[in-house]
């Protein structure tokens, strides 16, 4: 009995990793929200990898604009409307892109990109404003992500999609460039579906008034680029939004069903001014 | 005590005192499952020697929150704990109703791992047990004109402190709890008795105790094959010191002798008399077929370490269904048996021996880094009640309890 006393954690010990060699690992359980959460994150890091890429693309045909003060102030601005959003797990980058053509895009994850002929389009803050949360609202929704069905919607079993984003072979990778090519071409020459882009400008609208810009500012802006559309400019990338029309009258009755019309927001025209002033 | 005093006057007030010795004893010391702890836990009838892999593990056992997904701080508190217990006929044919009624926050527990270890710091109340009562009767007995009789009673026992786990390998654990057991108890009892023939007695009764002790808990959990869980875990409370102190006090009078002052007493007794708790073992088996599914038993046996106890076992059973990922219910049957030994025909006044079974429901919700659980537990039990001193006479008992609980947790 003393010798066993003596003896009785050595005895534990090998039995412990006697015990510890059979069996298995206990991944079973996992309930089904650490799955649900972990499968979320996952996509969302898959959605944030997948973003990088397709940004790279635009920054591959376009060149960023070095000017630390514009960029900052857009920063401010985006980061701004941003935390109105329910995304907290991402983290929002805010560019300028180097050239005449006027538009703005929003990749998968978080990176928005609106063009030095856009800013210098708009006349105030409260334009600015509405074009990056019109951005960011099709981040928050994830049209781009939705529309080429990269996430799935199942809890516990990822769509082969997803995985292709989350694998490691060399036919992932290879997988994975085509799906960045498919979103880059999205972006510039198929855009979005017309129920997308009406849904984005809506939810533009909404952080707006709520952040107190004046909403009608965002309506100019799109007023404003009637004219290169009507002449047909190539610099406008018409194709990749619904017509200005669509979009103008949809607003404008957004306004008059939640009585915005007399609604009168800053527009911050002359900080606005000023901070582009280099462009 | 009373009965020394050998004046048939005082027959009714002895009765009376009598019952309410019985009310004297601890929350309920005849039951060792008296309150649910935990989110999961609690929701499911408390069983959770199997599963434990969350803070409240360091309550079931220890070896348990070695598999805890990751940190964590969670917290429950019973918004309610009603209990009714009801003696049939007790006073004249009238039946004694005790109720007792208590909001407390009974677990708080913070979780950190650290590789293939996790800490654990815990706070605990597995019992709590609050009871006040007037009562007035009037005329309950021929002789008696009124009796009023006033009882405030609190007896609460906390366990606090660190938890560690280990695993080895990939499915086995062990780990250890180690609890400050701190008890308080009070009560202070007063009546006020007049009889037809205008004799009168008057009670008051003071009682204090306190208990400071160690409870060890050692557990594992070993995972034979995938989806099965097995979790053993033993404890013991050693009491340190048991310090109590009762002060009495009695006066009355007798009209039918005359006697101004029939009999006056003031007392103080002191005791360090402490009580040896039981040893305790649980067992448990966990089944998880399904990420939305598990299904788990536990056997909790008590060995008894004082006269008058029995040795007890104690079975309850859990499942816990997901609706979805972020909503889950849960539900449980647990027993909660007397450990007192059988009664026959020798038993005599004050013994109590009533059996309990309980369910349990609740419902979670998650959200991606916390989770906030509602729900309900409902005994009920039955018995005979020796409630006279010195009678062999029992009357029928029954109990109830429901208990509403709230419950939160976040990822640290």
């Amino acid at each position: 009995m003393n010798l066993f006393s003596k003896h009785l954690w050595f005895y534990i010990f090998i039995i412990s990793f006697v015990f510890a060699s059979f069996g298995n690992a206990q991944e079973f359980r996992l309930r089904a929200h650490h799955l649900f959460w972990k499968n979320q994150e996952a996509n969302t890091e898959r959605e944030i990898d997948f973003g990088r890429g397709v940004s790279a693309k635009i920054l591959g045909k376009y060149p960023i604009l070095r000017d630390e003060g514009t960029v900052r102030y857009i920063n401010q601005i985006g980061t701004g409307i941003s935390a109105q959003l329910g995304r907290p797990e991402l983290r929002y980058y805010f560019g300028i892109l180097d050239t005449d053509e006027i538009n703005a895009f929003a990749a998968p994850g978080g990176y928005i990109f609106v063009t030095r002929g856009a800013l210098i389009l708009m006349s105030n803050e409260a334009q600015l404003a509405g074009v990056l949360a019109h951005e960011l609202a099709h981040v928050d929704q994830k049209h781009i992500v939705r529309k080429l069905k990269l996430q799935s919607t199942d809890r516990s079993v990822t769509s082969g999609i997803a995985q292709v984003l989350g694998g490691a072979t060399l036919s992932a990778k290879i997988a994975l460039e085509r799906l960045n090519d498919l979103a880059f071409k999205m972006l510039m020459e198929e855009g979005l579906s017309k129920e997308d882009e009406a849904d984005a400008d809506q939810k533009a609208l909404e952080m707006l008034t709520s952040l107190g810009y004046d909403p009608q500012s965002y309506l100019d802006y799109l007023q404003s680029l009637k004219p290169y559309l009507e002449q047909g400019q190539a610099k406008v990338l018409s194709k990749t939004h619904p017509t200005i029309i669509f979009r103008y009258n949809n607003l404008r009755e957004f306004i008059m069903k939640n009585d915005l019309e007399n609604f009168k927001g800053k527009k911050n025209e002359k900080r606005f001014r000023n901070k582009i002033a280099t462009l | 005590m009373k009965k020394d005093f050998g004046i048939k006057s005082l027959l009714f007030s002895i009765l009376i005192y009598s019952c309410f010795a019985t009310a004297q004893l601890k929350a309920d010391d005849t039951h060792y499952k008296n309150m649910l702890i935990g989110e999961r836990a609690a929701t499911m009838g408390g069983t959770y020697v199997a599963i434990s892999d969350d803070s409240t593990g360091c309550y079931y056992n220890p070896a348990g929150i070695a598999y805890a997904v990751g940190d964590s701080l969670s917290g429950s508190g019973n918004v309610l704990h009603k209990m009714k217990t009801v003696y049939s006929e007790t006073i004249g044919t009238e039946d004694w109703v005790r109720e007792s009624e208590t909001l407390v926050p009974n677990y708080f527990g913070v979780l950190k791992k650290y590789k293939s270890y996790s800490f654990c710091f815990s706070y605990v109340v597995p019992e709590a047990f609050i009871e006040h009562q007037d009562l007035v009767f009037d005329s309950p007995l021929s002789t008696v004109k009124k009796y009023y009789q006033s009882l405030h009673s609190e007896d609460i026992t906390y366990l606090i402190g660190p938890s560690g786990a280990v695993r080895i390998g990939d499915s086995f654990s062990i780990g250890l709890t180690l609890y400050y057991h701190y008890r308080s108890f009070m009560r202070q009892q007063h009546y006020f008795l007049e009889e037809t023939d205008g004799s009168y007695e008057v009670f008051y009764e003071s009682k204090k105790q306190r208990e400071d002790g160690v409870m060890p808990k050692i557990g594992m959990q070993w995972s034979p094959w995938s989806l099965l869980t097995v979790g053993m875990a033993l404890d013991q409370t050693f009491l340190i010191n048991a310090p109590s102190q009762g002060d009495l006090s009695y006066h009355n009078t007798d009209n039918k002798t005359d006697t101004a002052s029939l009999f006056t007493t003031m007392n103080r007794t002191k005791s360090e008399v402490k009580r040896k708790l039981p040893t305790h073992l649980a067992f448990g088996v966990a089944y998880f077929p399904t990420p939305s599914q598990l299904y788990t038993v536990d056997i909790d046996y008590y060995q008894a370490q004082e006269k008058g106890r029995a040795n007890i076992m104690n079975y309850s059973g859990g499942t816990e269904y997901y609706l979805n990922p972020t909503n889950a219910v849960r539900f449980g049957l647990f027993t909660n048996y007397t450990n007192l030994p059988d009664t026959d025909s020798s038993t005599v006044a004050p013994y109590e021996y009533i059996d309990i079974l309980g369910a349990s429901l609740g419902y979670t919700s998650y959200s991606s880094s916390s989770s906030i659980t509602l729900g309900a537990i409902y005994t009920y039990g039955s018995g005979k009640a020796w409630l006279y001193s010195g009678s062999t006479t029992s009357r029928n008992m029954k109990r109830d309890s429901l208990t509403l609980l709230f419950s939160a947790s976040s990822s640290l």
